[in-house]
This record gives structure tokens, sequence and C-alpha cells, in this order.
């Protein structure tokens, strides 16, 4: 059991970039057309994994990320490197900014707006620099940015639900229970 | 001290290793590297098991939507039917005499650009990240899939593959299309002998349209006529349809017009897709050849 706890984080992780995938792909004409939407479900769950699991001598959340953030890059887009960047890096600040803070419901949700934000803008400038699109910072914001971040914030509350609880016990059965 | 400057120094080199992995994959390249291959057929391979329930789900809200409207549908339907017949009459008329004078030609299927070979698939997943306008079908090299075949749908052409793995691959969206991947089409024009030919040289985001580009002014060129591939840009076969033209401009230099094009095909709702495979063989084929 012990052993297998990373594997069956890694397991949700690769489920839900599927899902990401599979989600793109219903059209949702609730919304106006021009917005855009995307969701960042992997990283969301590993920002609980960073603040419930992790301990300050691992590094779970950090090489996950690099591995599925790799994936997202391959699958979905033509440009390998912009994904892995991104959200590596913004894990690694939301690592440094857990040691100082406690983990509880209100500082999870306020990370999770952070870094959705920070993330999506960072890649926003990214594609910018490498041509990717031409897109102005107003249309940015208006039509992706709020958009996408009110949709995590949704979707980081459902997975808060399911796996807030769950993560904290995988980690008391890590890296403190002895058996 | 010697901690702090150890990760410094990791920063740095993924810092590096990263540049250069953008590098890397924004050079041109027709061929995948095999752990991209890999990935692509593994995340395919779970995408399609995901996609089954979802779909399913989906189609089935459709089809009750759709019953509402089926005896208006019905009724059209019917009165449609009894001209149907006729064409098709016409057109098995056609065929015979257009296959009898083949033989006498001596021409084969693959000296016509309008012929192709299709390839049915499904699609699985949607890029996520929505500047990238690709979308994965479950079809690959196994099944005949190669790079820069058209795909199209009921309605009309949708786009091209892009890359291709074993068992899945990457279609480039016609919304996604630039300079870089023009398509050669004509303009279907009534009463006139010959048809306008020009370029599809890209998509303006804000109107959500393809730009035609012509070859040469011509006046004839105005809303409602059809636009189709000509075959004669070496990739794609000829007579796939694209669109309908909607509004017509002067080009910066008036020296030209400039064609807004409403692709005939729903971009956003896509399930089932036809890949093109043309008989006749393709630049890229013919440029092998003559190195081999």
């Amino acid at each position: 059991m012990k052993n297998m706890i990373p594997f069956l984080i890694a397991i949700i992780c690769f489920i839900l970039v599927i899902l990401e995938g599979t989600l793109s792909l219903i059209n949702v004409s609730l919304f106006a057309d021009d917005w855009m939407i995307v969701s960042h479900f992997m990283f969301l769950f590993l920002i609980y994994v960073t603040i419930y699991f992790e301990k300050i001598t691992t590094f779970y959340a950090i090489a996950l990320s690099i591995i599925f953030s790799l994936i997202v890059d391959i699958v979905y887009t033509d440009v390998i490197g912009v994904y892995v960047f991104a959200y590596t890096l913004v894990l690694y600040i939301i690592r440094v900014f857990m040691k100082v803070l406690q983990s509880n419901f209100l500082i999870a949700m306020l990370m999770t707006v952070f870094g959705v934000i920070t993330t999506d803008i960072l890649i926003f400038f990214l594609y910018n620099i490498i041509q990717i699109h031409q897109l102005s910072w107003e249309f940015y914001w208006h039509n992706r940015l709020i958009p996408s971040g009110v949709w995590n914030l949704i979707a980081g509350l459902f997975i808060y639900i399911a796996f807030a609880k769950r993560l904290q016990k995988w980690s008391f059965i890590k890296f403190e229970r002895s058996d | 001290m010697f901690y702090k400057k150890k990760r410094l120094f990791i920063f740095l080199i993924s810092l590096i290793i990263i540049v250069g992995l953008i590098g890397f994959s924004l050079r041109e390249r027709s061929e995948l590297t095999i752990i991209e291959d890999f990935i692509h057929d593994t995340v395919g391979w779970v995408q399609e098991v995901v996609n089954q329930p979802i779909s399913f789900t989906t189609t089935f809200a459709n089809n009750v939507k759709e019953i509402r409207n089926v005896y208006r549908e019905n009724q059209k339907l019917k009165s449609s039917l009894e001209e149907m017949r006729q064409l098709e009459y016409e057109n098995q008329e056609l065929s015979k005499e257009i296959n009898e004078l083949k033989e006498t030609l001596e021409k084969t299927d693959s000296d016509f650009l309008q012929s192709f070979n299709s390839i049915q698939a499904s699609v699985i997943a949607k890029s996520k990240d929505q500047w990238f306008k690709q979308i994965t079908i479950n079809k690959g090299t196994q099944n005949g899939v190669e790079p820069n075949m058209a795909v199209i749908t009921g309605k009309g052409m949708i786009g091209k593959v892009q890359n291709s793995s074993p068992f899945t691959s990457t279609v480039l969206l016609l919304n996604g299309f630039d300079r870089t991947n023009r398509i050669s089409v004509n303009v279907d024009v009534e009463d006139a002998k010959t048809d306008i030919s020009g370029f599809i040289v890209g998509y303006d985001e804000e109107s959500e349209h393809l730009l035609l580009e012509l070859n040469e002014k011509n006046q004839e060129l105005s809303k409602g006529q059809y636009v189709f591939s000509s075959g004669l840009g070496g990739v794609f076969p000829k007579g796939l349809e694209i669109g309908e033209i909607v509004e017509v401009q002067a080009d910066r230099y008036e020296l030209t017009s400039i064609a807004h094009v409403k692709p005939s095909a729903d971009l956003e709702q896509l399930n089932h897709v036809i890949v093109i495979d043309r008989n006749m063989p393709t630049v890229d084929e013919q440029v092998e050849e003559g190195e081999s």
C-alpha cells in the first residue's frame, strides 16, 4: 500500500489529462461564442498534492508535473516545453508558499486562483513570444483569462471535495504510519 | 550556501533544456520521434475508451432534440426525393459514359485528380489549449493515414492531417491554416467555361471566415458562389467542397480581390470524419521517388 500511493496519484493525473481533451471536444454552447475555456485539471490536482500530501523533503508533485505536462505538450500542442515550464514553475512557487502557510480550505482555494491565473498568463506570454497567437492583452484577459479562471475554480472545488481528505490520509499512510 | 548554489544550478540547467525543447519542436518537421509516437498512441487508446460513454450521452441528447423536428423534415425530404430519382438516373448515365471514355483513352483511376480512397475515422479528442486548432482521430499510419492528407466530413473539408503516429493522427483544422499551408482552390461560376482559381491563404479570427486570394482580378466573383479544392496544390484531390463566399473585398493594393469564405463544415462539432487519400501521386511522393 505504502509504495502504491505515488502510482495511484500518477494514474489520477493521467485520467485528468485525458478528461481535459475529452471535455474540450464537447461543444459548450451555454457560453458566449468567442470565449476560450481551457481546463487545467491535472495542474489543479497537483496543487492539492503539494498542499496536502507533500513533505518538505519530497518532490512528488514537481516530478509528476514534469512527466504529465510533457504528455500535455506532446498530445495537445505542437510546441514541447511551454506547459512543462509553466506548470512546474508555478507548482514550485506554491511549494515555497506552503512552507509558511497552513493547509486549509481557504488557502487551497487562494492557491488555486493564484496558480491558474499565473500559469495561464505565463502560457499567454510564452506562446506570444514564439508567435503561436497574436492576440492583444485586452482580448486575452476578457475572453480567456476570466472564463478559464472561473471554470477552473469550479473544477478545482470538485477536485478538492473529492481528493483533499484522501490526500491527507495517503500522506499519513505514506510518511508517518509505520507498518 | 552550497545548497542555494545547487538549486540555482538545477534551475538554470532546466531552463536551458526547456528552451532547447521548444526550439526543437518549433522547427519544420514532418516525422515525429518514437517517444512522441508512443505517447500519442497510448493516450489516444485511453481517450478512445473514455470517449465512448461521453459521446454516447451527447449523441443521445442530440437525438432527443432532433425528434421534435422529424415531422417537418420528413415532409421536406419527401418532396426532394422525387428530384433525387431524376438526378440519380442522370448520374448513372453520366458515370457509365465517363467509364467508357476512360477505357477508350486507356487511363487508369490514378490519372484523374478527382479520384481518391477514403478512410473512415472518429474524433477522440480536441486540443485542450484553444490556440491550437487540432483534433485527434483514431486512425494512423497502420490504416494508411499519412501527413498532409485532406480530412472532410459529409458537409465539406475540415482540415488536413498534421502528423500521424501508428494508431492515431493529429488533424489541423481549417481555422488553424496560415500562409505556410495554403490550399489551391477553384470558385465555381455558373454559366462560365473556366472556373476562377485562387488560394486559401488564411483564417480571419474576428469574422471566422477563410480568406481567399485570387490569382488575378476577376469581376465575376460574387456572394453565394461555392469554393472547391482544385487539386493543383499537389496534395489534395480535386473537388472537395470548402465553403461559400460571403463577402468580396479589394486587397490592399487593389491588384486582386480577397473573398471571405464561410466553411461549409461545422468546425466546432465533429464526431466522424473521412480522411482522403489521393490516388494520383502527391508532390512529396514524386520527390521521394526521384531521390530513390
